[in-house]
Formats: C-alpha cells, sequence, structure tokens
C-alpha cells in the first residue's frame, strides 16, 4: 500500500516514481525473504565432534585422519506428512568440508508452509549423468566427474590410517555409478522436529566402524561394493534433535 | 518511461539480431538420421566453435603444454594419428588404443573404443586426465587458461562472461568437434545423383550391402553398437575391450564398431592399430575370424570373397572418402593472432 501511494504522489515526475517504486519492490522483497529463509546445515561429525581435516579421532586400535570429505546432496524436498508442500529450486549442491559455505543450503520459504519431513539424494541422478558439460556444482572442475568413465563421484571419503596396509596408509572412497546394477544414488527421509532449525548430521565414524579398513580400503569404481557402500552412507544421515 | 521502453525494444532487437546472425545449425544430407547430440542445449555459435577450435590446437591442454588434442587427431587423417598403431602423450609415452578418427559426432551415442564416455562434452575428460595422454586435470586446464589473456578475450566474445569455467572449456570442445561432418565423398554424391559408380564400384557396393552393411550400416557406415570381429587377443595389450566397462561375460573382446567414411585417410587399422593396409582388413574377415563366444553373429558363417571381389570391394569402399572433408581449411590448425 505505501508503494501505491508513494508512486501516486510523485507520478509526474516520470523517472523519479520508477526508481522508488524499484526500490521499495526491493527493499520489501529482501526484508520479505531475511525473515523466511530457511537453512538446512550439513553438520559431519565423528560420533560428537565436528569434522576436522587432518585431525586424529580413536578409531578402533589406533586412530584416523580424515583428508578430504565431499558429497552431493540433490533434490531437497520438504513434505507435510505425505504432501509435498515445497522444495529447494538449485537441484545439485556439493557439499565440500573444505567449504565452510557449502555446508549449508540456504531456502527462501516464500509460501511459509509447514512441513515436518525433509527428503533428499546423496549424489546425482542418470539424468543428469548423461546430460553432458553442467557448469556450477556440478562443473568437472570440482573432481567429483570420473574422467576415464562417465559418471559423478557421489561421494568422496579419503583420509589416513594405521589399520590400511595400502600405500602411505591412505583410505580411499570415490562412490559413484548411475546404471543399473550399479546405481548408487541414495534418497533419504528424515522426520524433522524443528522446522526452524535444520541440521543434518553425518557421522563418518559410524560409517568407519562398520568398514574393515585392513581389508577394504579402495573403492573408485562403481561396483557391487560402491552400492553396499553407498547404503552404510546413507544409513550415517540424521536430523539432529 | 516510453523513452526507456523504446531504448530497451531496440537493445533488445539488436541482441536478438546479433544471436540470429551467429547462430549456426549443422548441415547434413537428408538421408542422414536426426543428430543424437541435444543442439538446445549446447547452441552452436560461431564465436564458441573458434574458441573450440583454438583449444583443440593447443597443447595448453597438456600436462607439460606440449600434447593437444590434435597430435593424435590431425585434420589430415580425418582426426586420426597416421603411422601411430596406438596413441602417444606426454614423455613419449604410448597407450593401449588406435586414436580413433573424428567426424559426423553430433551422431554418435558414445565415446572411446569401449563405449566408456557417454557425452560428447564428457570425452575429452578422458585423454586430457590420461596419465599416459596429456597427463593434466580440467581444473589445472581452466587456470592456465584463465591465465592467459588471449583465452580471456576469446572466452569472452564467445560467452559475453570473462570466467572461464570447465563446463565452457568443454562445450566449446564439443561445438568444434560437431561440425566435424563429412558428407560429402563420392558416395553421397552418387546418393545425391550427383555422380555415378564404375561397374566395378557398383559391383562392390553390392558386396558390401551383403556382407558389411549389417554392423557398418550406410548411410553413416556403423550400426554405432558394439561388436567383436573376430580379432585374436594381443597378449601383450590383454585388451578386452566393452568387458572393461560392463563386467558382463558378453561383452568380452566387444569394441566399438567404427565409421567405414575416410578409411584411406585413417590407417592404421583395428582399435590396436595391428592392420596397417586395407587389404590386411578384408583377408581377416575372410581368414583371419577366430571363434570365440561372443563373436558377432554375422561373422560365425565364414565371408568367401574372391580376389577379384576383394578388388571390387575395395573399389567401393575408396568412395567414402571425403577429401572436400580432409583437406577443409576451416578444421585446420586457427590462423595465429
Amino acid at each position: 500500500m505505501i508503494i501505491g501511494v508513494t508512486f501516486n504522489r510523485i507520478n509526474y515526475f516520470g523517472l523519479k516514481s520508477q526508481i522508488t517504486f524499484f526500490f521499495l519492490v526491493t527493499v520489501s522483497t529482501f526484508a520479505y525473504s531475511q525473515k523466511n529463509i530457511r537453512s538446512i546445515k550439513f553438520n559431519p561429525v565423528c560420533n560428537s565432534a565436528p569434522v576436522e581435516l587432518d585431525k586424529k579421532y580413536a578409531y578402533k586400535t589406533d586412530s584416523i585422519e580424515i583428508s578430504a570429505l565431499k558429497f552431493y546432496i540433490s533434490n531437497i524436498r520438504f513434505y507435510q506428512h505425505t504432501k509435498l508442500v515445497d522444495e529447494v529450486i538449485k537441484k545439485h549442491h556439493l557439499v565440500n568440508i573444505e567449504n565452510a559455505q557449502s555446508l549449508i543450503v540456504n531456502h527462501s520459504n516464500k509460501k511459509n508452509k509447514k512441513f515436518n519431513r525433509l527428503v533428499f539424494c546423496i549424489g546425482v541422478d542418470s539424468t543428469t549423468n548423461v546430460s553432458g558439460a553442467l557448469g556450477g556444482d556440478l562443473d568437472p572442475t570440482n573432481s567429483m566427474y570420473w574422467t576415464w568413465q562417465s559418471g559423478y563421484i557421489n561421494f568422496k571419503l579419503e583420509g589416513v590410517s594405521k589399520v590400511c596396509p595400502s600405500g602411505k596408509n591412505q583410505f580411499t572412497f570415490h562412490i559413484g555409478g548411475y546404471q543399473y546394477p550399479h546405481n548408487t544414488l541414495q534418497q533419504i527421509d528424515l522426520q524433522i522436529n524443528n522446522p526452524q532449525k535444520i541440521i543434518i548430521e553425518i557421522n563418518i565414524l559410524q560409517l568407519l566402524n562398520q568398514l574393515k579398513l585392513d581389508e577394504s580400503y579402495e573403492i573408485m569404481s562403481p561396483n557391487a561394493k560402491a552400492v553396499e557402500m553407498a547404503k552404510k552412507i546413507k544409513a550415517i544421515f540424521s536430523a539432529a534433535k | 518511461m516510453k523513452i526507456s521502453i523504446t531504448i530497451s525494444a531496440i537493445a533488445a532487437c539488436v541482441s536478438l539480431l546479433s544471436f540470429t546472425i551467429t547462430e549456426v545449425k549443422l548441415i547434413y544430407p537428408g538421408y542422414f538420421p536426426f543428430p543424437e547430440y541435444d543442439l538446445s542445449k549446447n547452441r552452436l555459435d560461431t564465436s564458441i566453435i573458434a574458441l573450440g577450435r583454438h583449444l583443440f590446437y593447443d597443447p595448453v591442454l597438456s600436462a607439460d603444454n606440449t600434447i593437444s588434442c590434435a597430435s593424435c587427431h590431425s585434420p589430415y587423417n580425418a582426426f586420426s594419428h597416421t603411422d601411430h598403431d596406438v596413441s602417444h602423450g606426454i614423455n613419449d609415452q604410448v597407450g593401449t588404443r588406435n586414436a580413433p578418427a573424428l567426424f559426423n559426432l553430433a551422431w554418435q551415442k558414445t565415446f572411446m573404443w569401449d563405449g566408456a564416455i557417454n557425452h560428447l562434452d564428457m570425452q575429452a575428460l578422458a585423454p586430457i586426465s590420461h596419465p599416459k595422454e596429456m597427463g593434466e586435470t580440467i581444473a589445472s586446464v581452466v587456470k592456465k587458461l584463465n591465465g592467459a589473456a588471449f583465452y580471456r578475450k576469446t572466452f569472452y566474445t564467445a560467452y559475453h562472461d570473462s570466467a572461464i569455467t570447465g563446463e565452457k572449456v568443454l562445450k566449446a570442445l564439443a561445438q568444434f568437434q560437431l561440425t566435424l561432418i563429412s558428407a560429402n565423398a563420392k558416395y553421397d554424391q552418387v546418393r545425391q545423383g550427383k555422380a555415378n559408380f564404375t561397374v566395378q564400384e557398383e559391383n562392390g557396393y553390392r558386396l558390401f550391402l551383403h556382407y558389411c552393411n549389417a554392423c557398418h550400416t550406410e548411410p553413416m557406415f556403423t550400426n554405432y553398437t558394439f561388436a567383436s570381429n573376430g580379432l585374436p587377443v594381443d597378449t601383450t595389450l590383454n585388451d578386452y575391450g566393452r568387458w572393461m566397462v560392463t563386467k558382463k561375460n558378453e561383452d568380452s573382446l566387444l569394441f566399438k564398431v567404427p565409421s567405414l567414411r575416410n578409411l584411406s585417410y585413417t590407417y592404421p587399422y583395428m582399435h590396436d592399430g595391428r592392420f596397417k593396409k586395407l587389404q590386411q582388413v578384408l583377408n581377416h574377415y575372410t581368414n583371419g575370424v577366430q571363434q570365440h563366444k561372443s563373436l558377432s553373429k554375422e561373422l560365425k558363417k565364414t565371408i568367401a570373397l574372391s580376389s577379384d571381389e576383394k578388388v571390387d570391394l575395395l573399389a567401393f569402399l575408396l568412395t567414402l572418402n571425403d577429401p572436400g572433408f580432409v583437406f577443409n581449411q576451416k578444421h585446420q590448425h586457427p590462423p595465429k593472432n
């Protein structure tokens, strides 16, 4: 209403009214969206401690260090019980532990709809995998694309543990694959009790504890082991209470 | 307000006009199928094609700045690598497979001899990253290009944006390669009623349709599938082709069926470049096919060709050469700026 009044009052100045109008619209949209920004925080942890690169965590009889953790989150949707009420416009989001900003997905919830479930995928869907060169988070310069055989890496975890009999005691998990029977895309459905503060915890230690790093410390292609690992990865995502 | 509307209307017209001027369409004969490549996702534009051409010929894509795409895909060999049985990369390293010819790529569904790559845009990543080819990463290529005034300018001209990204590099390379259309061989001229086969070529064509066309299907001269043509495994390379991608037993020793167009320019032949002469290829099909489980069903019965028939078949195959394509200046090294 304020906009209308201002516009009418100085209308005969032509150009000036136009500027005022746009200014007011911009300010009011900004204020509106600020109030309705919904943040989803992805929080990689080792049990209760946040993951820090190259820090030692107790692991079985020894310790582990994590040197890389990157994964795609895609197709984030909000549900109220069984009804889809909203979705994040940006389809694919790359979470990289090295980039603090990437741990947060901001979504402007203009309609201010109520929801109690968050559904999303870990990885990149098959259609996107066959769509040629893409930019932004999907740009192959992000080192999340296999060059020798087409396809995105959905989840990348690298680190060091004396438990690994490999060179430099490294473990390397590049989990991907979009084609049957080695499709590694995982969909997650989480109950959200506090929609004002969505924190998704990813417990890396819980994943590593299930593995036998002394026997299996490398997965770097789409295969049955990658599919098995992708299911284990799904299980370490939870909504913080 | 009226003035600003008029100005923006004029600006819109101008930008639309400049867009229509630079937009390019693929030109190919009516008897070609519809291209596989989705051009709506990467609209052809003269300045992007020109950029892709620069990148194709620039060794900046390799780790030590010595090897370009054209090092193994020379325009004078229909973009294959004459006299090299297998590919040749940085530090004089050699790979395990013959660099294939590049043309009519808009119609190809998968890339590489084993189909490991699912899209033309993504194909360039394989040689760029392979330690025995260019030994580089796309992230490092983008960094090098961002540091070069020439490329900042050329990318700006092409994309109206100075930020060089992996996506733009790959799409520009794809655009140049999409323009490599070979469709003016004598075969095409005959098909368009502009020339006639000789009696020998005509006889060769009949033999071709009977013995070869099932896999090397006209007018593209490939059916874009994978097949085993009965070559014995080279035990120094142990290359099992498509099996290495799918790990399915039935895919053991299957390789991409290559197009037969421009075959005089693309020797040596087969996935490992084992045959230097076309005569050896024909002799393989008549006398050398090894029986194994995944052998193409068309080759299970022996192909019997007399030496006269072989001469006729070769005469027809030579009508698939397209010198206008091979010597097209638009495809060659761009002029120095």
